[in-house]
């Protein structure tokens, strides 16, 4: 830019720059038209709203609107760090998601990869719609469903008591069992419809690298370590750091579905307890305390997104920017 | 043809400027429209409702109301009820044009604070169940400027605030601490109306093993243990379900005892507040009877989230040994099961204490009023017409429109008692009559109050639930023992401070009391330092907030509160039975 600014041929140059824009805008203008409809969504329904964060730092009330409520400051977060259970509800919400990163993540991708390796097409099919299918049950009926199988007579308790001897009990109140249930039945569920993913990438990877590496005198395993798994990484990496971005976020449907006060010193989460302090109690909704909590684990969210992704360009080639 | 394609790609640029600036606009004016509080009129409405040209020689005045639909929608009715008999006639009797905003009820919360939060109200909100269902109270409605006070449309409203000024406890429920009146609700005027559940057992268990009818805790407890040990159903298994319940009932359970978990009344709603755990020697006995049904398994093991439909199957299956549940489900059940040889629920009195006390745990009777409330928003064009249609329906004549339908459709005269037709209580499309009911009686969205020759006809067709209505659970019932806090309001700022003790309070003894009752906790050993943390985490401080408010409660209206309900009398003899069974139990006037 400062090289341009030289006063001799300075007004052509300029002259011809708007000529070019002026020629490839009346060729290209359809392309902005469409660009500018997706912008204008993303302004109008993420931008916009975004300014009603505000009344997280306000006591927001409905008839004076967000910019009328009174300012309060940071109590509203005060009142969420000052709460008894605040460290619980942090550390069950990191260690649900810890172990969801942990085992929930990769089995898509062990499932995506052996699913690869079947021939017989037929076969293939039919697993694949099979465990995809419990994608499409609604969350409440799912848990309906482990109510009913992990109840003192259910199918999965009697199972259990038949193969390993465990006692018939109401596996839902044991707080030693519940956060494998939860982790277990979130792999079930969304196992089939993540791999889904991994499939379509592991179809792209180019078949003479599989022939050159049979060439070179490679077993399915070794193919799978030196083609395959290359062949995806980029992929796995992008949906972790994209996971990690979610760290805090764990929807409250499914602990409000699952928990109980037996099981609460594992299974309250900071999304159920500002449930039940903003719409439990004495029938008031508390919109500027649960905004402020949404905040918080908006900027965490943020946080562990930017170190995963700067650790992930560090480390590969791939990253989200 | 370059410069006219610029031109093109220029207005499309500019159109989506406008319509997103447009969208931007949006939001400011909703806000600033709302920073004048409780003065802000809106002229969205007019745009929103149609106005239907009538011959009348003043335009009529459009009232749109909000309420939350349940199975049926008013329209559903039109197969037997026409137009003109319902909405066209309040329409031409008030001239005014009536439409209808409803959300179906599972999204109602969230579409009632969405419509709250944005200010759209409709002229007209009404909420079903109680306000904790909608997480919003009319106070903290009006606080916010978006209902009206009644009392500024008083002279449209002659009926309903004559039956306020008559009743104080009424008055006390609709009004806030600063004497605004706040909305129409469902008064009772007959505590057999207001009683409208407790505990029931099998009666013909309870003969095989010649119990009588459990007449305090002990008993009760050595009637479900025989059901648990001894196969009433004969079937072989051991798969009886002494007690059906689920976590609630438990808790009601143990407020048989005099003390609720956390807040309750002592000597009545006109008493004053204790704070549960620091109550020893009753919170103790609570916990003990608790625990005992959970870990003798007197209750059924799934009692965290239990399913209440299973509960039907398992009545259907002979299995239930004793429950506590509504009128509706003891004359359901004993319908249901009339073919059973034996099978009879009856219903019993609260087990007395060792003082020969016993409590209870009734609301709608200590307040002499239902939940449900319909306000008048502050966006109303017209509040005293709306309040002018409203009160019409307190009268005798909207009272009839409204709970029994339309003479000659849904009910005819029998002598001065109206019966319903065949189309409520026989329905040729199979429609329970609770169904039935709800498709084809009733105006959406208005209130009256309620009036035992409906739940006569309804819900008491079978010996047990008359008797437990009109004697076993009535009689027995005294205010002075009654032990819920009544629907008192805290200060903002109050109930802020509240929030904050409660939130952590509330999960620790929720876990607490979880942990005696399985037993990873015992009573003898824990208990001291249950009540210690329960100190720390601010426990006296929620029960001086508690307390201030219930006193401001009963001081509302500038009288001492008082119990005020009557006992109904009804013509029996109108009314058929719907199964003998358990006949000669039932006092014979009730025949």
């Amino acid at each position: 830019m400062a090289l341009s600014r030289k006063p001799a041929g300075a007004l052509p140059a300029k002259l011809a720059r708007k000529t070019d824009w002026k020629n490839y805008f009346a060729q290209y203008w359809f392309i902005y038209v469409i660009l500018a409809v997706v912008l204008a969504y993303y302004v109008i329904f993420k931008y916009i709203p975004m300014y009603g964060v505000l009344i997280a730092f306000k006591r927001y009330t409905p008839s004076a609107g967000i910019w009328g409520s009174d300012w309060v400051g940071l109590r509203n977060f005060e009142r969420f760090f000052s709460s008894a259970y605040f460290m619980r509800t942090f550390r069950n919400t990191v260690l649900l998601n810890v172990m969801n990163l942990a085992f929930g993540f990769p089995a898509p991708i062990i499932f995506a990869l052996f699913l690869n390796e079947l021939r017989n097409q037929v076969f293939k099919r039919t697993i694949q719609t099979i465990s995809y299918l419990p994608h499409f049950i609604s969350l409440v009926v799912v848990a309906g469903m482990l109510h009913d199988f992990l109840n003192n007579t259910g199918t999965i308790t009697t199972v259990l008591n038949l193969l390993f001897g465990t006692e018939k009990k109401v596996w839902l109140n044991d707080k030693n069992a519940y956060r494998t249930i939860y982790i277990v039945s979130d792999i079930w569920k969304s196992l089939g419809w993540s791999a889904i993913i991994y499939l379509a990438a592991l179809s792209n990877i180019d078949t003479q690298l599989y022939d050159s590496a049979e060439i070179d005198g490679c077993g399915s395993l070794r193919k799978m370590r030196h083609v395959t798994l290359p062949g995806i990484a980029p992929t796995i990496i992008i949906l972790f750091i994209l996971r990690i971005g979610a760290m805090l976020s764990l929807g409250v449907e499914k602990t409000l579905l699952l928990y109980n006060p037996n099981t609460y010193e594992v299974s309250d989460v900071i999304s159920s307890f500002v449930y039940r302090r903003g719409f439990g109690i004495d029938g008031r909704a508390d919109y500027s305390f649960s905004t402020a909590v949404d905040l918080f684990n908006a900027i965490i969210n943020l946080t562990l997104l930017t170190v995963a992704n700067f650790t992930a360009r560090r480390f590969s080639e791939t990253s989200l920017w | 043809m370059k410069r006219r394609r610029m031109r093109l790609a220029m207005l499309a640029l500019s159109l989506l400027l406008v319509f997103s600036l447009m969208a931007c606009q949006q939001t400011p004016t909703s806000t600033t429209g709302s920073t004048s509080g409780g003065a802000t009129t809106t002229t969205t409405k007019a745009s929103s409702t149609t106005t239907t040209t009538t011959q009348a020689a003043e335009e009529p005045v459009p009232i749109s109301i909000w309420y939350a639909v349940g199975r049926f929608t008013i329209d559903d009715r039109r197969d037997k009820i026409p137009e003109e008999k319902d909405i066209g006639f309040l329409n031409e009797r008030f001239n005014i044009d009536l439409s209808y905003t409803t959300a179906p009820s599972e999204q109602a919360r969230d579409q009632l604070g969405i419509m709250l939060a944005t200010n759209s109200m409709t002229d007209i909100i009404s909420m079903q169940g109680s306000f904790d269902t909608f997480l919003i109270r009319p106070d903290q409605m009006f606080a916010d400027g978006q209902i009206i006070d009644l009392k500024s449309v008083a002279s449209s409203i002659p009926t309903y605030m004559g039956i306020v000024d008559d009743n104080p406890v009424i008055k006390k429920n609709v009004m806030d601490d600063a004497d605004h009146i706040l909305y129409f609700g469902i008064p009772i005027f007959e505590a057999e109306v207001g009683m409208s559940g407790g505990l029931m057992i099998r009666k013909d268990w309870l003969d095989k093993y010649d119990l009588g009818l459990p007449q305090s805790i002990d008993e009760f407890l050595t009637a479900l243990r025989a059901f648990r040990d001894n196969d009433p159903n004969g079937n072989g298994q051991k798969d009886e379900v002494p007690f059906c319940g689920n976590q609630g009932s438990l808790q009601v359970i143990g407020n048989l005892i005099g003390v609720q978990e956390t807040f309750s009344m002592v000597g009545g709603t006109g008493g004053y507040v204790v704070f549960g755990p620091f109550e020893e020697e009753a919170y103790k006995k609570r916990l003990t009877l608790i625990a005992t049904m959970a870990q003798e398994k007197l209750i059924n093991e799934n009692y965290y989230n239990f399913d209440f439909q299973m509960r039907d199957t398992w009545i259907a299956e002979d299995r239930i040994g004793a429950a506590l549940t509504g009128l509706g489900n003891l004359d359901k059940w004993n319908n249901l099961m009339a073919d059973h040889p034996t099978f009879l629920m009856w219903p019993f009195n609260n087990p007395a204490q060792e003082d020969g006390k016993r409590y209870f745990d009734r609301t709608d009777l200590s307040k002499a009023m239902r939940h449900d409330v319909t306000m008048i928003s502050s966006n109303a064009a017209d509040p005293a017409k709306c309040g002018e249609f409203l009160d019409y329906f307190y009268t005798e004549e909207g009272h009839m429109l409204t709970t029994f339908g339309i003479e000659g459709l849904t009910y005819e005269m029998d002598g001065d008692f109206p019966k319903f037709t065949d189309l409520i209580v026989k329905n040729p499309d199979d429609l329970g009559v609770g169904d039935a009911q709800g498709k084809y009686i009733g105006i959406p969205g208005v209130r009256t109050y309620e009036d035992l020759r409906v739940w006569a006809q309804l819900s008491l067709t079978t010996p047990g639930s008359r008797q437990a209505a009109m004697r076993t659970w009535t009689d027995t019932f005294t205010e002075d023992t009654n032990t819920p806090i009544p629907p008192a309001m805290m200060s903002e700022a109050d109930a802020d401070e509240y929030a904050d003790i409660m939130a952590d309070l509330q999960t620790y003894i929720l876990e607490s009391v979880a942990k005696f009752t399985t037993g990873e906790w015992s009573v003898d050993a824990n208990f001291d330092d249950f009540v210690a943390q329960c100190r720390v985490l601010g426990a006296e401080r929620a029960l001086e907030l508690q307390d201030k408010a219930v006193k401001n409660w009963q001081a509302r209206g500038g009288e001492p509160y008082a119990y005020t309900l009557g006992r109904a009398e009804i013509d029996w003899s109108k009314i058929p039975l719907k199964t003998e069974k358990g006949i000669e139990l039932m006092d014979p006037d009730l025949r």
